[in-house]
């Protein structure tokens, strides 16, 4: 009877956290649409410009020319415009490139976004490993040498933006030793199949996600300590102590396991904010992924596209926000049996 | 295959236990001018100076003071678990093993220090209601702590002892093993914990106000289950707590301890009944009786010095209604006024004989 209850419960809840999350979407859409509504001069008028100085054709027969190839008309009432819009997502068409028709924010997602969310969710998941081992150990052994060393580096690497690491990073290891390769995913002269393709590609993408760890790693390292800290102070730990539980045993298995639960939560959103990439890293180590794509097309102007990405980036974050409550779960036990 | 665990569940381990309480006066652990310190930066405060005391094999001893006498710093040194910065500056603390052999805690290395810690001597916290992993089954609480003293223990063999150890606290352990400590109530944790505490067949548990968090009605139900185990396994126990009827009804030696000092020792009848120092006499005074006059009570005037500014002489003269300019002369010494019988007051009325 119980366990009905709560399975009740837990699918109604299921539901309702779905439904607000649907309500979301939908706001992000309507918004996303209309702020770039609001941007000054459109993408039409620009291009009409360009065509009446090259073709010398009169302005009005030019924002004509310009509107058919746009396939956009902004003297459309914007409700018809939204209606348009929302009629394309509804058939799983998040926007279509103006000048190129070939190009849809689908294919960008699809043949762009794997690359980006291979090398931030690699240097995300290295970083937060190492941070927690770190900042546990920072906390554990308070006021040695270790915790000294790991604050001086967490000070200079937080102090330099992780595309100045970038440059630095390709300097020493790609210009002066010639260690690793400085742009690029792979060589585009091999094979795309087989372990030589792997290995390729994890040796390209040695230096971005060295950049961008380098950095990440002091936030967790800084965090994780703030949170051992508190929980040091635990009666637990002292029980543990007292019982005679070696040392080893109790970072582990106490410390560290109860000190990331918070953790775990800026990680699953972390992981959420990964999927718009980082425009001025991707761009330094020339990487194809959706950061780089992003910046070119909002340079161009193109609406339609930009909108289909600012969506998909939302749709990811709150879809991000559904998972968390079930990965907290798995770890943290008073969550898995209460609600 | 049923019965046979059934019957093991009906014969708790408590009973293959004979009582062992040895020869009267044997130590299970002796304390000898005990001085921890808790260092800061600037200066250091002495949670416990020159603290000498015998805990007696087999008995209930009571460590009684108000918060911040040093009683849970005695405690914790016992087991050489003191929360930093504190450290032991002097003294010894020496622990006898049944076969005669010592054991000074204070100078084992930290392997040997794990081996020793609950296998002799185990401890109820004063949080027990948060003395447990929230990430852990009170099973793996149990299973690991056999682990890391008995390697080769299986989980099975974890499981039979940890039903036992729970049977002896009248707790349905097959319901409670394989539960997360936030879904047990209050006294029920603070019964895992007992149970926790004769895990390993220790010689002497610490019982550091083990029923604080607690209802009255649990309260004495938790006794009772400790006095019977005391009673029935013969393992010493080490109460600390303020709260003197317990310590009447319950101990059979007690010590008082005030800022950081032993005042009086002694067996706790004698105690009660002559009352060699005016702190204890203020102390059993300030306790409400079931039968006497509510005016009879009379609590102690002033509050208990700062660590950092302990007066002249005698640190109970300020508050002391007996005191006179003699007192601040020099602090009185631990002086023998009876048979087994110990108090820090150099005036001489309050001797025995």
């Amino acid at each position: 009877m119980r366990a009905i209850t709560s399975f009740y419960n837990k699918t109604r809840y299921f539901w309702r956290r779905l439904l607000i999350a649907f309500l979301t979407l939908v706001l992000v859409a309507v918004f996303g649409f209309l702020l770039i509504k609001l941007m000054p001069g459109n993408p039409v008028d620009t291009y009409a410009q360009t065509l009446m100085t090259e073709r010398r054709i009169p302005f009005e027969e030019a924002r004509a020319l310009a509107k058919q190839m746009l396939n956009y008309d902004p003297d459309e009432k914007i409700l018809v415009q939204l209606g348009k819009y929302i009629y394309g997502l509804l058939h799983g068409n998040l926007g279509i490139s103006m000048r190129r028709p070939d190009i849809t924010v689908n294919r960008l997602i699809a043949g762009f976004l794997p690359w980006t969310l291979f090398i931030s969710s690699v240097s995300l998941f290295l970083s937060f490993i190492v941070g927690i081992f770190m900042g546990s150990h920072m906390a554990w052994k308070r006021k040695g040498v270790g915790e000294k060393a790991a604050l001086s580096y967490i000070v200079v690497s937080g102090s330099i933006p992780d595309y100045l690491w970038g440059m630095i990073l390709i300097f020493v290891f790609g210009v002066r030793f010639r260690i690793f390769p400085v742009q690029g995913n792979y060589d585009v002269m091999l094979e795309y199949e087989g372990w030589p393709w792997l290995l390729n590609v994890l040796y390209h993408a040695a230096l971005p996600v060295l950049a961008y760890s380098i950095v990440q790693i002091g936030s967790w390292a800084l965090s994780m300590r703030a949170s051992s800290i508190g929980v040091l102070g635990d009666d637990y730990i002292y029980a543990a102590r007292a019982r005679g539980i070696p040392e080893r045993i109790i970072v582990n298995r106490y410390l560290r396991r109860n000190a990331m639960l918070p953790l775990v939560t800026s990680l699953a959103l972390s992981f959420a904010g990964l999927f718009g990439g980082s425009s001025l890293m991707e761009s330094i180590f020339n990487y194809p992924g959706l950061g780089q794509q992003f910046s070119a097309f909002m340079g161009a102007r193109d609406y339609f596209i930009i909108q289909g990405l600012i969506l998909f980036m939302s749709f990811m974050i709150v879809l991000a926000n559904l998972v968390v409550d079930s990965i907290y779960s798995l770890i943290d036990p008073r969550i898995r049996r209460s609600t | 295959m049923d019965r046979r665990k059934s019957e093991k569940r009906e014969k708790p381990d408590m009973a293959e236990r004979k009582p062992n309480p040895g020869p009267p006066g044997e130590n299970t652990v002796t304390i000898k001018d005990l001085t921890v310190e808790y260092k800061m930066k600037k200066y250091s405060i002495r949670a416990a100076s020159r603290v000498s005391l015998d805990i007696r094999r087999g008995r209930m001893t009571a460590l009684v003071g108000e918060s911040g006498s040093g009683k849970t710093t005695v405690a914790s040194a016992l087991l050489n678990c003191i929360s930093t910065p504190g450290e032991i500056v002097s003294g010894d603390i020496i622990f006898h093993e049944k076969d005669g052999s010592v054991v000074e805690v204070g100078k084992l290395n930290e392997k040997q220090l794990n081996a020793f810690r609950w296998s002799r001597i185990s401890m109820v916290f004063q949080g027990a209601q948060s003395s447990l992993n929230p990430v852990m089954t009170i099973l793996d609480h149990f299973y690991e702590t056999m682990k890391v003293h008995e390697p080769k223990t299986t989980k099975s063999d974890a499981a039979d002892r940890t039903r036992r150890v729970l049977s002896v606290v009248n707790l349905n352990a097959d319901r409670i093993m394989k539960m997360y400590p936030h879904e047990l109530s209050g006294g029920m944790k603070q019964r895992v914990m007992i149970a926790m505490s004769l895990l390993l067949d220790p010689e002497l548990i610490i019982l550091d106000e083990p029923t604080t968090a607690l209802d009255v009605i649990t309260q004495d139900y938790i006794f009772k289950i400790l006095k019977k185990i005391n009673k029935e396994t013969g393992i010493a126990m080490l109460l600390l707590t303020h709260d003197i009827s317990i310590v009447a009804k319950f101990t059979d030696y007690m010590a008082v301890m005030y800022a950081g000092r032993v005042v009086e020792y002694g067996r706790t009848a004698d105690v009660f009944r002559h009352k060699a120092h005016p702190y204890t006499r203020g102390l059993i005074m300030a306790t409400p009786s079931l039968y006497g006059d509510l005016e009879s009570m009379k609590p102690i005037g002033g509050a208990p010095p700062d660590l950092m500014e302990l007066p002249e002489g005698c640190v109970f003269r300020p508050r002391c209604p007996y005191a006179d300019e003699t007192c601040g002369r020099e602090e009185p010494i631990l002086r023998t006024v009876g048979e087994n019988h110990l108090s820090r007051c150099q005036k001489e009325v309050f001797h025995v004989k």
